[in-house]
C-alpha cells in the first residue's frame, strides 16, 4: 500500500520576498502559517468536555520577549491558571519537524506546516508570587 | 514584548502527526515547492503481506529515488501544537491575572492537537522485496499455470514489483537491473544462475560472431545475432532476457539521436565468469591461483577481450595458503557479526582489509566507519608493502 503525501496549498517553502512581508507573522518563531510548538515537561490538565465537540477553554498567559536576530535568546514566562509560572526558552530544532495531517475518511496524508522553532518548558513550574 | 493569550480545544483533534524533516527530505520537498500539482515528491509506503508471512512490513517513506525507514519516538512531555487564532470576543485579561505584564494581550494562540511522539527519519538502502518472485530455468511453459493458481501472488510487471517492494522506485529498478529480474511469458521471474551463465554466454558469442561494437549494443541488434543461429524448437532467449542480459552486464546511455544503447562491462563479466569458475574448479578443494587462472580464461567465449586479477573475486574466495584460493558462498556464513569474524578467521588466520571487507559490510547495518566496525571484532594493524617499503596496507587478524 502507499500513501502519496500531499502539500497543503498553504504553505510554500520558498516564499519571495514581497510574499513573505505581506505576510509577517506576529512572532518570528511562529511559522508563516501562525503555528507553533509548545513543550511542557510533564502534563497539563484541563478539562474534559464530551458533549461539545467545538468547546474551548483559556488556560493561560505567555509572555515572551522576542530576540528577532537571535530567537533563541528569547525570554519566555508561561502563566499557567493562577497559581503556575514556567520559565522556559526557545529552541530552534536541529531537525525541522513538518506537520503531517492524516484524514481518515480518504485516508489522505498532507504536509501543513514546516515547524523549526519550539517554545520549551524544561523546569518545574514556580509559584506566582 | 508579545503577550500572548493561550487556549485549547477542550477536544484535540489527534489526526496530527510530527515527522522530522532531515535536509534531504527537505530538499526534496523544496524540489517539488513550484509544483503545481500540490505533491511533496514523497509518499509512504507500507507492504500488506499475506500468506505465510502475516506481519506487517515496515513503513518506509519514499521519493522518486531514496528510503527513509520511520520510526516512531515516544516521548512523555506535554507537546502542544499551536495556532494563531482570532476570538469571537477579545479577552480583556483583569490586572491581577496578567502577573506583572506590562500590556494586555495582543495575540492569541489556540491548541489544536497534542502529540505523544514524532516520528524519526533514518535515510536507508531501499530493498527489493523478491519473496513472491519466482526463479526461472529457461522452462519455455513458465507462468502457464500461474492464472489458476489464485493462492500465491504473481505479479507481472515491473510497477507492480515497484508497489510490492518497500523501496523507492529507482532503487528498486537499478537492483532489478543488477540482480537480472526478467519477464517471461508476461510474468516477473529471477532468471537461475545456470540460465543467466548460458544467456550471457550465447549473447556474447553471437556478438563476437556477428563483429557488433560491445561499447555501442542495441537490443535490436543484440536481438537478432541471438536468434539467427538458434533453431526454433528451443528459443528461450527472447527480447526480454536479451534486455536483462544488457542490464546486468552493461551500462544503458542514450546518444545524439535519442537511441538506446548499451555498453558491456567487462569487468562484470569477468567476475560473474570467475564466479562460475570457482563453482566448478573451487568448491569442493582449494586450487592454486595460477591453475585457476588458466582455467577461468577458458571459460570465456573465444576472443573475448578481458583482463582478469584474483582481486576480482573478493568477497567470494578465502586463500588457505598464500598461493591457492577456496570458493567460498556467502550464504553459508554466520549473519551475527561476532561468529562471521570467527568463521572467517578459522578458514584464514590474517585477512588484507581490502578481502575481508566484502565479507562483513552488509553485518554493518549501523552505518558505523568500515575500520570502527572491524575493530569492534578483530584487530587490525598497519603493515609495510613486502617488496614496496614505501607503502603500507592494512591486516585485519582475530583478536
Amino acid at each position: 500500500m502507499h500513501v502519496p503525501i500531499s502539500k497543503s496549498e498553504l504553505l510554500q517553502l520558498n516564499p519571495s520576498e514581497n510574499e513573505s512581508s505581506e505576510t509577517r507573522q506576529p512572532l518570528v518563531i511562529m511559522t508563516p502559517l501562525g503555528r507553533t510548538i509548545i513543550e511542557i515537561q510533564g502534563d497539563l490538565e484541563l478539562p474534559t468536555d464530551e458533549d461539545d465537540k467545538d468547546a474551548e477553554v483559556r488556560f493561560g498567559l505567555l509572555d515572551i520577549e522576542e530576540n528577532h536576530n537571535d530567537p533563541i535568546m528569547s525570554r519566555v514566562t508561561l502563566y499557567v491558571g493562577k497559581k503556575q509560572r514556567l520559565l522556559g526558552k526557545v529552541v530552534a530544532l536541529e531537525v525541522p519537524l513538518g506537520l503531517l495531517n492524516f484524514t481518515k475518511n480518504d485516508n489522505k496524508v498532507t504536509l501543513e506546516d514546516v515547524i523549526r522553532y519550539k517554545i520549551l518548558f524544561q523546569d518545574r513550574p514556580l509559584p506566582i508570587m | 514584548m508579545t503577550v500572548v493569550n493561550l487556549h485549547s480545544k477542550l477536544t484535540l483533534d489527534n489526526s496530527y502527526k510530527l515527522i522530522q524533516l532531515t535536509p534531504d527530505l527537505l530538499k526534496v520537498i523544496e524540489q517539488n515547492d513550484s509544483n503545481p500539482t500540490n505533491t511533496t515528491g514523497l509518499e509512504f509506503k507500507t507492504l500488506d503481506v499475506t500468506g505465510d508471512h502475516k506481519h506487517k512490513s515496515e513503513v518506509v517513506l519514499c521519493s522518486s529515488d531514496k528510503t527513509w525507514l520511520l520510526r516512531q519516538k515516544n516521548h512523555s512531555n506535554t507537546v502542544l501544537l499551536m495556532k494563531q487564532y482570532e476570538p469571537e470576543e477579545k479577552v480583556i485579561v483583569p490586572e491581577h491575572m496578567l502577573f506583572g505584564c506590562k500590556e494586555q494581550p495582543s495575540l492569541d494562540l489556540m491548541s489544536f492537537s497534542k502529540t505523544t511522539y514524532e516520528y524519526e527519519t533514518n535515510l536507508i538502502k531501499g530493498k527489493i522485496n523478491l519473496d513472491v518472485i519466482p526463479l526461472y530455468d529457461g522452462d519455455l511453459n513458465f507462468g502457464e499455470d500461474f492464472d489458476k493458481d489464485v493462492k500465491s501472488v504473481h505479479l507481472k510487471t515491473i510497477d507492480e514489483l515497484v508497489e510490492n517492494s518497500a523501496c523507492s522506485k529507482q532503487e528498486c529498478l537499478k537492483e532489478w537491473y543488477k540482480i537480472g529480474g526478467c519477464i517471461v511469458n508476461g510474468y516477473i521471474c529471477l532468471p537461475s544462475d545456470a540460465f543467466i551463465s548460458q544467456a550471457l554466454h550465447i549473447t556474447l558469442v553471437s556478438v563476437l560472431g556477428g563483429s557488433l561494437d560491445m561499447s555501442k549494443l542495441t537490443l535490436n541488434e543484440t536481438y537478432k545475432v541471438v536468434t539467427s543461429d538458434i533453431d526454433d524448437e528451443y528459443n528461450p532467449y527472447t527480447l526480454e532476457v536479451i534486455l536483462t542480459v544488457l542490464n546486468k552486464f552493461g551500462t544503458k546511455f542514450t546518444d545524439e539521436d535519442g537511441n538506446e544503447h548499451w555498453e558491456i562491462n567487462k569487468e562484470t563479466v569477468a567476475k560473474w565468469y570467475g564466479k562460475q569458475a570457482l563453482n566448478k574448479y573451487a568448491r569442493q578443494h582449494s586450487v592454486a591461483i595460477d591453475e585457476f587462472l588458466i582455467n577461468w580464461k577458458s571459460m570465456f567465449p573465444p576472443f573475448f577481450p578481458c583482463d582478469i586479477a584474483i582481486s576480482m573475486l573478493r568477497g567470494l574466495i578465502y586463500k588457505p595458503t598464500d598461493d591457492s584460493i577456496h570458493y567460498i558462498s556467502r550464504a553459508i556464513l554466520p549473519m551475527e557479526p561476532k561468529e562471521r569474524f570467527k568463521t572467517l578467521f578459522k578458514l584464514q588466520s590474517t585477512w588484507l582489509l581490502e578481502d575481508i571487507a566484502p565479507f562483513v559490510e552488509e553485518l554493518n547495518t549501523r552505518g558505523l566507519k568500515l575500520d570502527s566496525f572491524i575493530m569492534k571484532y578483530a584487530r587490525r594493524r598497519r603493515v609495510p608493502v613486502p617488496g614496496d617499503r614505501r607503502k603500507t596496507q592494512i591486516i585485519v587478524s582475530s583478536r
